[in-house]
């Protein structure tokens, strides 16, 4: 897989060295990376035209308006994980799936949980989107 | 067969390579110091003097040329320096691995919660090991506190076989290993002293501080609580005394050679004087003339240049002079001559290790042939609480095995009554017992002086009257006509005049 077909995970994270960590694992597996730490930056990348795999959202930091971009995602139908603190991932889950994510992870996650959830997104992404119906 | 593997046990310890640990007395624990290419676990609560052991550790290495580095995951380096330089430690040729968290980490771009930091700091953190050992090859390695890496493993188990192959790890790269840890009851680490070649146990309370080695993979130790001290020059500690007649071959031999006291009577009453390397508990009650006696001894044997050595742990050493002087015992002039040392004890400052840590020192550096320890109940304050007798045991026993006589002050509480020795149950000890009493003979109050026991010889079966005068101590001929010496009716038969003769 080259960098320019590598799959595109947009990263969102309000605290820098969580999204340093997210991004610099993401890279050694291979992923291209779109890392914003604001909701406008948020705003911007699902108004671009790029294709986005998948959306890695770590709620912490946000205020509750995070869910409104999380609507935007579930409309667009781009499949994202949210990431919460491990005191308040409980209390989240419900909302999140509610808001259309896929999986809701309490912090700190292990590498290995992630890279499994997203070769999976991943996967199923590369195998639909060569689906043949036939005649 | 006992012999042969005691010779076999002794004969693989002293092939065995030691590292001097740097701290006073403790090699002596430890049988010798640190073995070579072992990892050893200091435990202790906060203040206890864990990281100073260390420092001791790594400044005696870096003092013969050896490269020793200092692990530090709590403190900084320059904290570390700053205390040492503090204490007077000089820590040239000390090399720092500085792995104590940066103040930018707790700030906002550096604190972190989306990954465990086992998988987050393990790797760089086991770099910069890896390449600093790699560096500087250390034979020495002070590494404070090990328990922090249990904070870089996701659990118990990865922990044990983290810190298990890091210390192998530095074990095989030719590195002897000190190490601490932090533990506490939500985070003990038992797993820890398994896995070390020995502990040292450091404890403080509000009497005194203390180290006790529970293990030494392949080697003896001497067991117990022995007390140490943190001074300007860092740790001194003073072991426990262990009469060890095996090893040292302390066996008590008595030379027939007399410590006479210069007074006729009282040599007479002792058949020539104490006997050489032996213990004489001198008992009475208060006031009754005990240290004078005592010091008449110490005194006769400093004027024939047999170095003599008093521990005072009840008065001043202007006090005692003084009282000496009033009743012509010339001592002030012994003591200038180097003959007489007289050394004033605070019990409260000292604790029994320490006192004996001293004795031994004094001893063995000036050659003393006798000792006095005024008194048995000031040693015992020292004790705080200890075992006396096991103490005194071995004080006295290491004496005898080096030929010193010892002369115990002991105190009795009560002034007349039945006759005891001690109240204290220390005769088991003693191989002679001089006892003074008072007499209450024709409305006066007087006081006797006799023997009641002397190991190596005969002694006389009587009583002699004993004063102190400003002239010195006078003891009457023997008492023959007294009756019920040992109870409290003591009663004179005829003549009465005799008994005021002198």
């Amino acid at each position: 897989m080259n960098s320019e077909d590598a799959p595109l995970i947009l990263a969102v994270n309000h605290n820098r060295r969580n999204l340093d960590l997210l991004v610099q694992f993401l890279s050694q597996d291979g992923y291209r990376i779109l890392a914003v730490t604001s909701l406008e930056e948020f705003d911007q990348a699902l108004s671009a035209e790029q294709r986005i795999e998948m959306a890695v959202v770590d709620i912490t930091g946000f205020d509750q308006s995070i869910w409104r971009h999380c609507d935007h995602m579930r409309r667009k139908q781009l499949p994202y994980l949210v990431l919460a603190s491990r005191w308040e991932a409980a209390g989240i889950q419900h909302r999140g799936y509610n808001h259309g994510a896929r999986y809701v992870l309490a912090k700190p996650t292990t590498k290995k949980t992630l890279r499994l959830i997203l070769n999976g997104f991943c996967r199923h992404s590369d195998e639909a989107d060569s689906f043949d119906p036939g005649p | 067969m006992e012999d042969n593997v005691a010779n076999f046990t002794e004969r693989t310890e002293a092939q065995t390579e030691r590292l001097s640990t740097g701290v006073p007395g403790l090699g002596e624990i430890l049988g010798g110091g640190f073995i070579s290419q072992r990892a050893y676990l200091v435990r202790g609560a906060p203040g206890t003097g864990k990281t100073i052991l260390g420092l001791h550790f790594l400044t005696a290495g870096a003092l013969q040329g050896e490269p020793c580095l200092f692990v530090t995951l709590g403190e900084t380096e320059e904290q570390i320096r700053n205390n040492a330089a503090s204490l007077g430690y000089s820590l040239n040729g000390i090399s720092f691995l500085d792995l104590s968290p940066a103040p930018e980490f707790f700030t906002e771009d550096q604190s972190y919660d989306i990954f465990h930091p086992a998988e987050v700091e393990r790797e760089p953190i086991t770099r910069k090991i890896i390449e600093k050992v790699e560096e500087i090859r250390p034979t020495r390695v002070f590494l404070d506190a090990l328990t922090q890496f249990r904070y870089l493993s996701t659990d118990s188990l990865e922990f044990h076989k983290q810190a298990f192959s890091f210390l192998r790890y530095l074990s095989e790269s030719g590195a002897t290993v000190v190490f601490t840890s932090d533990s506490s009851q939500q985070a003990p680490d038992d797993d820890l002293q398994f896995m070390c070649d020995g502990i040292i146990q450091l404890e403080c309370n509000d009497m005194e501080r203390s180290l006790c080695v529970t293990k030494m993979r392949g080697s003896s130790f001497r067991m117990g609580h022995h007390s140490f001290r943190l001074t300007t020059r860092g740790m001194e500690v003073s072991p426990v005394l262990v009469p060890d007649l095996q090893r040292e071959g302390l066996a008590p031999i008595f030379t027939g050679e007399l410590t006479a006291s210069g007074i006729a009577e009282l040599d007479a009453l002792l058949h020539g004087g104490l006997d050489r390397g032996t213990t004489t508990v001198l008992t009475g009650p208060s006031g009754v003339g005990k240290t004078t006696v005592g010091m008449q001894f110490m005194k006769a044997s400093a004027s024939r240049q047999e170095k003599a050595v008093v521990y005072i742990f009840e008065e001043g050493l202007e006090s005692l002079l003084r009282r000496c002087e009033a009743i012509n015992l010339a001592v002030r002039p012994l003591i200038e001559s180097q003959n007489l040392s007289v050394v004033p004890i605070e019990p409260l400052s000292f604790t029994a290790d320490e006192f004996s840590s001293l004795v031994c020192r004094d001893v063995e550096q000036s050659n003393a042939r006798i000792v006095m320890i005024d008194s048995v109940a000031g040693y015992r304050m020292s004790l705080r609480g200890k075992d006396l007798i096991s103490h005194l045991h071995a004080l006295t026993r290491f004496l005898k095995s080096k030929g010193v006589s010892t002369i115990l002050i002991n105190e009795l509480k009560s002034l007349s009554g039945d006759f005891h020795i001690s109240e204290i149950g220390i005769s088991y000890l003693a191989d002679d017992i001089i006892f003074l009493r008072y007499l209450e003979l024709n409305g006066e109050l007087r006081k006797a002086i006799g023997v009641i026991k002397k190991r190596v010889g005969d002694f006389e079966k009587t009583l002699r009257e004993v004063q102190i005068t400003p002239d010195g101590l006078k003891l009457s001929e023997p008492l023959t006509r007294l009756r019920g010496l040992l109870s409290s009716q003591i009663q004179l038969t005829w003549p009465e005049g005799g008994f005021n003769e002198f």
